[in-house]
């Protein structure tokens, strides 16, 4: 994992990029009881295998997702967030 | 009980060819049940075994061990020792570590090379210092040595330093604990290991636990790679494969992520330096092992991985951040870099507690400071496995702080554990 | 003051007594040169409105004299070398608009400009970029946002070779790495009085 494709800015050396964790549920805070909230800042799956997660190309400030194995740390793929949410 | 190893029989096994020595520990097969089962041969499982025995007289106890003892982070640390911190929860409990630490290699008839060369934190700006000052006091108030050191002693204790104004981030002074310091790392694995062995445990290598045995919610046992195994009291010490032991158990969640970080060791050199030294405007520390190699490492490596090995980033920033401490060492050759899986908890403390389950006890979250822990941790683990409730000094480790906002976040980063 | 003399250099300033290289790669400052930056939600339809036709993401169109670039879907960057009353009619009208219209990102303010000319800059910029930034796969209207002598920084060619934008604060560094990379891609001498 030494190059990552960035969506808008292409390949670039992974120095380039900085990571903001697997994405995680939004529940509604006002809508979440007491328990499931906190348990939605304090707890995480931390699977080992293929996750969805942010990351962010700090030169152009741009976020996008990333599918990354990590175990083998492959990428597979990285894609605009707009993908997410338009083919759920 | 005479010693094992001594002068005397270092002597008499010389003079016989070194033919007669004992191996450290036996290799025994599993037996079909135990009192105590504790998943993971790392520095903290056996350190759990050996005071089992030792302080409870508990000694029908397996340690089973997916690879071989000590392959995990206790063998790839950088071994620093020290008890600085700023929270009464975490200074109580590593300055209980440090008196073991002090007494170690007595205690365990094995010489586990402490050596309490002292822990400087460099402090960059004003505030930085009056950050240590409060740091500084907060320890003593608890009995923890801890002294305030100017530039001109810096510069005297470690003349390789770049401590001019023109340093990229020059220094203002430091918080120094003098009794901190390094350990073998191999030795403390050994040393417990042979400790628990001559007491009774059962150290059980290439063994993976595949699964929980189960009597409703309750804990009986587990399943290996070689067979079923019953237990009363099965404790979990897997520091970077929590999530996933635990998950063979039915928790899907808990308050961790791994993460990898990083060492590195140069080229061996003439003696450079005789402390330990971290870095206040980044993370970086280093110091000289007994073999001249200089130990150093950085921070984790920026995202969850469950990978062994580190990234070249931070390799990066680790050189440049040794390089702007240490100029002179610019021509200095790397001979090896390593990495290791760290539990990253959501407030930067550990975890050693009763349950979650009926039957489990549990030890975790060590992110990547447990090396120093590595006797409280067995020490506070064994009391707790053998009365099933805390000792006074893991009573704050719960896993159920985090709901009930006792949280013990002694950097003040919140709930982001890529950040502690 | 002069506005020429507010950034970066200024006197007591982080940078104060960096000299930049003069030679076969010469670094100029443009930092006080005006510019004018827009971010977030409408930052397009703003400058659209306004008669500023926009070009693709990392590409740079012109209007009115100003050389545009879009940073991002949301985020513009006006640049006005010689076009100073152009830019300044904009941003007047901006400053002025109190409907809808973005942020100002202050680009004016928190960034540095340095123009790289010089018969051995391709040589340099080969030292201080790990992108392919020669004609064939970089031209005259591609931007690219990367690092450049270790820091965050977007660069396009310029006539006379590369324009950087970055931190303000890496002003000093930035003038010393390029200077070592000048140094490390030529055997002939520059002015290098005082510069590292």
């Amino acid at each position: 994992m030494k190059i990552l494709t960035c969506p808008m800015n292409g390949p670039r050396n992974i120095d380039e990029f900085q990571s903001f964790g697997p994405v995680r549920a939004e529940p509604d805070p006002d809508r979440t009881a007491d328990a499931d909230w906190s348990r939605h800042l304090f707890r995480a799956e931390n699977r080992k295998g293929i996750v969805v997660e942010w990351w962010r190309h700090v030169p152009s400030n741009y976020f996008f997702l990333a599918e990354r194995d990590l175990v083998t740390n492959e990428v597979l793929r990285t894609f605009d967030a707009s993908e997410r949410w338009a083919h759920p | 009980m005479m010693a094992e190893y001594s002068a005397l029989s270092l002597l008499a096994n010389a003079l016989k060819g070194n033919k007669d020595w004992k191996p450290a520990w036996r290799k025994p097969d599993p037996k079909a049940s135990y009192d105590v089962i504790i998943i993971g041969g790392g520095g903290h499982g056996l350190s759990t075994a050996y005071y089992l025995a030792k302080e409870h007289g508990i000694t029908n106890v397996a340690v089973l061990e997916k690879g071989w003892l000590g392959s995990g982070n206790v063998g790839r640390n950088t071994t620093a020792v020290r008890s600085n911190y700023l929270l009464p929860a975490n200074t109580r409990f590593y300055e209980h570590s440090m008196k073991l630490w002090e007494n170690l290699s007595h205690d365990l008839n094995y010489n586990v090379m402490f050596s309490q060369r002292g822990c400087l934190n460099l402090a960059h700006t004003p505030a930085q210092f009056d950050d240590y000052a409060r740091r500084g006091n907060a320890m003593r108030h608890l009995g923890v040595d801890a002294e305030l050191m100017t530039t001109a002693q810096i510069k005297r204790l470690i003349p390789a330093l770049d401590v001019s104004d023109s340093a990229r981030f020059p220094v203002v002074g430091g918080l120094m604990q003098r009794r901190a310091g390094t350990a073998r790392h191999d030795a403390v694995a050994w040393g417990y290991a042979r400790g628990a062995d001559r007491r009774g445990v059962d150290i059980i290598e290439n063994c993976e636990v595949t699964g929980f045995l189960r009597d409703g919610d309750r804990i009986t046992g587990v399943t290996t790679s070689r067979g079923d195994i019953r237990a009363k009291k099965v404790a979990v010490s897997v520091a970077g494969s929590t999530g996933r032991v635990m998950r063979l158990a039915g928790i899907e969640t808990m308050p961790i992520e791994s993460h990898v970080l990083q060492a590195f060791v140069t080229e061996s050199l003439k003696p450079f330096i005789d402390t330990v030294v971290t870095f206040g405007m980044g993370h970086f520390y280093l110091s000289q092992s007994d073999k001249g190699g200089l130990v150093y490492g950085g921070d984790i490596d920026g995202y969850n991985s469950y990978a062994q090995r580190g990234n070249l980033p931070v390799v990066d920033e680790v050189m440049s951040e040794m390089l702007a401490l240490f100029p002179g060492l610019a021509r200095v050759r790397m001979l090896r870099s390593w990495g290791g899986v760290c539990d990253m908890s959501m407030d930067g403390s550990p975890i050693i507690t009763t349950g979650p389950l009926p039957g489990m006890y549990l030890n975790c979250g060590w992110c990547y400071g447990g090396f120093k822990a590595t006797p409280a941790s067995g020490w506070c683990f064994a009391w707790t496995i053998a009365k099933d409730e805390p000792h006074d000094l893991n009573a704050s480790f719960t896993l159920d702080r985090f709901h009930r906002g006792l949280v013990i976040d002694d950097k003040g980063q919140g709930a982001t554990p890529r950040l502690h | 003051m002069a506005p020429s003399s507010v950034f970066p250099f200024m006197a007591g300033g982080a940078a104060h007594g960096t000299k930049l290289p003069v030679g076969a790669v010469t670094l100029h400052d443009l930092t006080a040169t005006p510019r004018f930056g827009l971010k977030g939600g409408g930052s397009a339809a703003w400058l659209t409105a306004h008669g500023v036709s926009l070009p693709a993401i990392n590409r740079i169109g012109s209007h009115h004299g100003m050389r545009i670039l879009r940073l991002g879907n949301e985020d513009i960057l006006l640049l006005a070398e010689g076009a100073g009353d152009a830019l300044a009619d904009l941003k007047a009208a901006w400053t002025k608009d109190t409907g809808p219209k973005a942020y100002s990102s202050w680009r004016e303010e928190g960034w540095a400009w340095m123009r790289l000319s010089g018969r051995h800059v391709p040589q340099a910029m080969e030292r201080l970029c790990a992108l392919d930034l020669r004609a064939g796969a970089f031209g005259v209207d591609a931007i690219a946002q990367t690092r450049v002598g270790h820091i965050e920084a977007v660069t396009f060619r310029s006539q006379e070779g590369f324009d950087v934008l970055f931190d303000v604060t890496a002003s000093a560094y930035f003038a010393r790495a390029t200077a070592a990379a000048a140094m490390d891609c030529i055997d002939l001498p520059i002015d290098m009085e005082g510069h590292i």
